[in-house]
């Protein structure tokens, strides 16, 4: 077994550069009859029913201080996962991205290798350049062939003018304890139907957890004696009025020390927020069913979907010093 | 069979050397040669077999002729392979490129390689063979691979069939033939630039397939030139130059090649299309007739990827073509691009490193400076904005942000009188990035932290703004975190190397010394206080009366003395043997005498009593430059003479220790072991005798004696060691010698290692005993090495000759019972021939070694060599009975009659000893007369 793997992988003691053949769980057949070259990164062939899938996820970081004189940041980042089962030793697809008539345009686009071609307007727009408002905003095709395997045709940024969930965050230090005050306003633009939604507030370099006197407006709160933190889970929804707050009180007077942290002493402290939006982009960027092409003889099956998620996403205690996260809002 | 192979295939894979030393290279490359003929072992195992010749080829072929003849000989088992076999068959190509190649039997063109390159052509070629062709021809191809690449230019001839191969091909396999034809391309046109006179005649024959024009005689210059040229990169930035071949315009062929490789690319793997980018960009640039506008089509696509090595390779492509390709504004996209791709949130950080790295080193159409530090004019600090250092980063992005950007506010800050906001923001994330090292960060966020601070130093020293209020930060830094004093010497030390018009690193310490000298004092803080010290008074710019006040305080006021802490001592006498050799020693002289004389009187330790005792005699005694001159030895290039460690090594700390804590390897051979002379004392027989009468219970008392572990089971071996000739004089005295032994073969269990105290070379050698315990008993060599102490108190390891063990080394006088008398000997001889000479099979085995010899001849032959095994009575004329006992248990018996011939009847109960006492009797008699078995 091993000298046949080892024949295939590197013969002379240099790695080759090909994938073993093979791909598991689809149906292949291992050499092609047509003309057609076969590439060299494609580990066989698919054989029955042609299906794509087009998933686009959106990631939302955040850095909030609530403070004047820092800026707040956000930024938001794409991906599209493509899984292609179609026949054909060079099958072509195109999957074409939308945006809404006034959206932002996509920047820094890098494509899976497998794209065939580009327009150079769909690289032009880049998140280091001045803004130009009359760029190229779509609709941005991509023509590719696909691998076997399920693989990531591209990725983006765009800048979006407001984050999604807008937070406060002020501690106050009272005698033995520490008076803690949090609002949560959900942007109206964003669809009020989360898969979850949490805030996690860590508390480091202090006694563990005394008495925790907190009280939210809705949702759940946990409390952690151990680990010095508090899980505040929102469930699906925010209320109508798409604003939550908690207030409350907390003493450390526990038996033995909390966990340490060597950036967040004293009142420098965050909350950090963990969240999933099915069926919905910031970017207002999307994949139509419909305007995925497959060229090739048999009718195929399309399954799109998109979704957004935090990550990153910090809140600071506006009351403390916060660290500087990117250099641009200084300058 | 197949058990004992995969067995011998394992050892000699675990250690080549090893295994081979226990046989031959022929010999095994004889066996495996043979085993791979023969058809009843099975192909499995024959893959097997050709593991060594695949791994180690040069050790099995130790000539260029065997080379040649192992090759022709797998050569013959390929064409009786049955094709069915395809993966032996494919091992059998692997293990004869490696053959070849190793044994430069393709660089010189030999028969063997030319008819395995027609085997190899004509394997790639054939594509109707059904029988998995692909993997065949796969390995094919990549054994031509190979061969062209271990000797550039092999295949130049036959490009146009290489490259028909890959056209035609439609399997994944037009991968490999790609890369070969690329690589063979690459290879014949750089051949042609260096012939004088080529030109485009001569690359449309070649790219042709036609071979008669004229320079086929010339074919192997390449390999008579210098050929890292050839395997290396060719593109060598703007300032390197490409050797070209002159063709005119009218290339139709090549760019038609060209044109296809590059059509195709899309469909090779993004490794595989970056390697044939980069040789397609040698070529281009090789010739200068085609215009590298052929490339322009693929830009787009290989800019948008996500892959390194496609990116990569534009980067390549731009340095090598510059501005025939690239126009500005591609080279401010571009520039853009490496940007984005620096900080995107999607790639790892290995990655946005390595885009960070390019960015340091981007190849500019018109470059303005040249060297390591030159940023490309396009980088503005708006678009390296997005770069800046944040806590948020792992260290290694950190540092590589902060050095580009250093180098960008570095010209901001020369150009603007107001030094920039950029700058004022890099400072604040080191403050930043101290706040976190103050709170108690871990040793990784540390070393950023000083390492960050060095580098933002090194560029901005001379903005005092930063410079001197990051001194300040950095003092009371140090007040509240003492035991990071070792990252402040360091800094310290590095800033006065690297920026030697800079006072900073001065100013620093005597910052630090100041801050020492006031600060409230503690007592865990007190040996970091005093390490400072000693390194702020290396520095004779700095005045040191604060330092001996302190001194002088901390001794006389607190339980220092008292307590007496033998390592606090040393640090204190570090302090006050660098304040000996200062400069400013004059104005020192009475504090510090007065600090020496306490630590000599008080101190609780004898050592540190000692040595503050020998400074203060120095102090006192010796002038000033006398007393430098006696100290400052130390401070010379590392050890070398015993003067300089008359001072404790732990005084005086910065001196070269290394040299004194490292091994040093003897280029030479110093010690030999050689045999001692036998002082051979004639056993005296016990007199008492007390002897069993029969054979069979003299045989059972022998052999009771067994039954004790460990009985008679070693051979002690005497030897002397001396100096071998030529050794250096500074070998001369040589102290605490450990001799280290390592076997060869499995005959003999492991030896410890042998201590001896020293070897003087006008003494008489010491003697060293070795105690051979055998496994069977077989004649054996050693190889020895020693690690030893010289005067000047340096270690050094040797390698000794190796020690021959002969096989008459191996032999015991008979481990009889020691109330035994001569009758119970032969009594045991006896029992022990009858039973070795019976029919039955008990392993035993007789033999009769004849000889000419004359009596007297005997008479010598037997005093020389047999007197201490000698059974029977020396006076015994007619019969001489020899018994050897070779440990573990094997007995080598004879009688030894002299007639008209003497006969030397052997007996053994281990047959395999035979060979043995016949060569050993063959060496004993040779020097008499003529002799015969």
């Amino acid at each position: 077994m091993l000298p046949s793997v080892l024949l295939q992988v590197c013969p002379l003691g240099t790695p080759l550069d090909v994938p073993l053949p093979g791909a598991p769980s689809t149906p292949t057949v291992p050499t092609p009859a047509e003309n057609q070259k076969q590439p060299a990164w494609k580990t066989g062939l698919h054989r029955g029913r042609a299906a794509v899938n087009v998933a686009l996820i959106e990631t939302v970081r955040s850095m909030q201080y609530g403070n004047r004189s820092r800026q707040d940041l956000w930024d938001v980042y794409g991906t599209v996962t493509c899984k292609c089962e179609v026949e054909g030793v060079l099958p072509n697809v195109m999957v074409t991205l939308t945006l809404p008539p006034n959206g932002s345009p996509l920047q820094d686009i890098l494509v899976h290798p497998c794209v065939t071609s580009l327009d150079s307007s769909i690289l032009t727009a880049s998140s280091v350049d001045n803004f130009d408002g009359s760029a190229f905003s779509g609709p941005y095709k991509f023509p590719f062939s696909p691998p076997l395997e399920p693989f990531r045709l591209c990725s983006y940024t765009s800048q979006v003018p407001v984050p999604p969930i807008l937070g406060s965050y002020q501690l106050k230090e009272e005698e033995t304890q520490l008076r803690v005050s949090v609002t949560l306003k959900l942007h109206e633009s964003v669809k009020n139907s989360f898969e979850y939604c949490e805030a996690h507030l860590p508390f480091f370099n202090r006694d563990q957890f005394g008495v925790v006197d907190v009280k939210v407006s809705s949702g759940q709160l946990d409390v952690s004696k151990e680990k010095n933190l508090l899980v505040w889970s929102l469930g699906q929804k925010f209320p109508k009025s798409r604003e939550v707050t908690m207030e409350g009180k907390i003493s450390f007077s526990g038996p033995t020390p909390g966990p340490t942290d060597p950036l967040c002493t004293e009142l420098t402290a965050y909350i950090k927020l963990y969240f999933k939006v099915p069926d919905m982009t910031l970017s207002g960027c999307s994949v139509d069913q419909h305007s995925v092409q497959v060229y090739s003889s048999s009718k195929q099956r399309t399954t799109t979907s998109r979704e957004l998620q935090s990550k990153e996403y910090f809140i600071w205690n506006s009351t403390g010093s916060a660290p500087v996260s990117s250099g641009q809002m200084m300058l | 069979m197949s058990e004992i192979w995969t067995q011998r295939i394992l050892s000699f894979s675990r250690s080549p050397s090893r295994f081979l030393s226990g046989t031959t290279a022929e010999g095994f490359l004889a066996e495996l040669l043979r085993e791979l003929r023969d058809d009843r072992a099975t192909y499995s195992l024959k893959v097997l077999l050709l593991a060594p010749l695949c791994e180690s080829p040069s050790l099995l072929c130790l000539s260029d002729s065997l080379g040649e003849e192992t090759a022709l000989e797998l050569m013959s088992v390929f064409n009786q392979c049955p094709p069915k076999s395809i993966q032996f068959r494919c091992h059998l190509l692997l293990a004869l490129t490696s053959v070849l190649v190793c044994t430069s039997c393709v660089n010189n063109r030999s028969r063997a390689s030319q008819d395995f390159l027609d085997l190899l052509l004509q394997i790639s070629q054939d594509t109707n063979d059904l029988h998995g062709d692909v993997a065949l021809r796969a390995t094919a191809c990549d054994c031509l691979r190979e061969m062209e690449a271990c000797s550039p230019g092999l295949l130049s001839q036959r490009l146009e069939l290489l490259g028909g191969l890959r056209q035609r091909e439609t399997s994944r396999l037009h991968q490999a033939y790609a890369g070969l034809h690329t690589l063979v391309l690459r290879n014949a046109v750089y051949q042609l630039t260096q012939e004088t006179g080529a030109g485009a005649e001569h690359l449309k024959a070649l790219l042709g397939g036609n071979t008669s024009v004229a320079w086929e005689a010339e074919l192997d210059l390449m390999n008579n030139k210098d050929d890292s040229a050839v395997l290396s990169s060719l593109i060598r930035g703007p300032m390197g130059s490409v050797p070209t071949l002159q063709t005119g315009p009218d290339c139709k062929e090549l760019r038609a090649v060209l044109s296809s490789l590059l059509e195709e690319s899309y469909l090779l793997t993004p490794l595989s299309q970056a390697a044939l980018l980069h040789r397609l960009t040698e070529v281009v640039a090789m010739v200068p007739g085609v215009s590298p506008a052929v490339f322009r089509a693929q830009l787009l696509r290989l800019l948008g990827t996500s892959e390194v090595c496609l990116f990569h390779s534009t980067l390549l492509m731009k340095s090598a073509f510059t501005d025939s390709l690239f126009s500005a504004e591609d080279e401010a996209f571009l520039l853009q691009r490496l940007v984005v791709l620096s900080q995107h949130p999607l790639l790892s950080p290995p990655e946005k490193l390595f885009y960070i790295d390019c960015i340091l080193s981007f190849p500019e159409n018109r470059p303005i400076g040249c060297g390591d530090d030159a940023l490309p004019v396009l980088l503005t600090p708006r678009l390296a904005s997005v770069l800046v250092p944040t806590v948020f980063n792992d260290s290694a992005t950190l540092l590589a942000r902060l050095h580009l950007l250093c180098l960008v506010y570095l010209e901001e800050a020369d150009e603007e009188e107001e030094e920039g906001r950029g700058l004022g923001y890099l400072y604040d994330h080191l403050t930043s990035l101290l706040r976190i090292v103050d709170n108690g960060g871990s040793r990784e966020i540390v070393v950023t932290f000083f390492r960050g601070a060095f580098l933002f130093l090194s560029y901005f020293f001379h903005v005092e703004r930063f410079s001197h209020s990051l001194m300040e930060e950095l003092c009371s830094l140090y007040l509240r975190h003492t035991h990071l004093a070792p990252h402040f010497i360091n800094l310290a030390d590095h800033i006065q190397e690297q920026l030697s018009e800079s006072n900073w690193a001065t100013e620093f310490l005597k910052a630090l010394q100041g801050a020492i000298t006031d600060a409230e004092l503690t007592s865990k803080d007190l040996r970091w206080h005093l390490k400072m010290l000693a390194r702020v008074a290396e520095e004779g710019e700095i005045k040191q009366q604060s330092t001996v006040n302190f001194l002088s305080h901390i001794i006389t006021s607190s339980s220092l003395c008292v307590k007496g802490d033998w390592r606090l001592g040393n640090f204190l006498l570090g302090v006050c043997r660098r304040l000996l050799v200062h400069p400013g020693l004059d104005a020192l002289l009475i504090p510090l005498a007065d600090v020496l004389q306490h630590l000599a009187c008080r101190y609780g330790d004898t050592d540190i009593r000692d040595h503050a005792r020998l400074y203060y005699t120095l102090l006192t005694t010796l002038s000033k430059d006398k007393l430098a001159g006696v100290l400052s030895q130390g401070y010379g290039e590392g050890g070398g003479q015993a003067k300089k460690l008359t001072f404790s090594c732990i005084v005086a700390e910065s001196e070269g220790l290394t040299s004194l804590l490292t091994v040093h390897r003897a280029k030479k051979i110093i010690l030999k072991l050689v045999e001692e002379p036998q002082t051979e004392t004639c056993e005296t027989l016990n007199q008492n005798e007390d002897n069993p009468e029969e054979a069979s219970v003299a045989l059972e008392q022998y052999r009771a004696q067994f039954d004790v572990p460990g009985f008679a089971s070693e051979i002690p071996l005497n030897y002397q060691l001396t100096h071998s000739e030529s050794a250096d004089s500074c070998f001369d005295q040589l102290f605490s010698i450990r001799l280290h032994f390592s076997l060869t073969d499995d005959h003999y269990e492991p030896l410890g290692d042998i201590s001896v105290p020293c070897v003087f070379r006008e003494r008489l050698p010491p003697s060293v005993k070795l105690r051979l315990k055998p496994r069977r008993p077989q004649p054996t060599s050693l190889h020895a090495s020693a690690i030893f102490t010289t005067q000047d108190g340096l270690s050094w390891l040797t390698d000794l000759p190796d020690v021959h063990v002969a096989f008459q080394q191996t032999f015991l006088p008979l481990p009889a019972p020691e109330t035994w008398g001569r009758g119970g000997r032969l009594s045991l001889f006896d029992g022990l021939w009858d039973e070795m000479s019976r029919e039955e099979p008990t392993g035993g085995a007789t033999s009769l070694f004849c000889c000419q010899l004359q009596e007297e001849a005997l008479k010598t032959l037997v005093e020389k060599h047999f007197l201490p095994y000698l059974v029977s009575d020396q006076s015994d004329k007619e019969e001489i009975k020899v018994l050897f006992f070779l440990p573990p248990q094997s007995h080598l018996l004879m009688r030894i009659r002299s007639e008209e011939t003497v006969h030397f009847n052997v007996a053994t109960d281990n047959w395999q000893l035979l060979p043995h006492i016949n060569s050993y009797l063959l060496t004993l008699t040779s020097s008499q007369e003529d002799t015969h078995t």
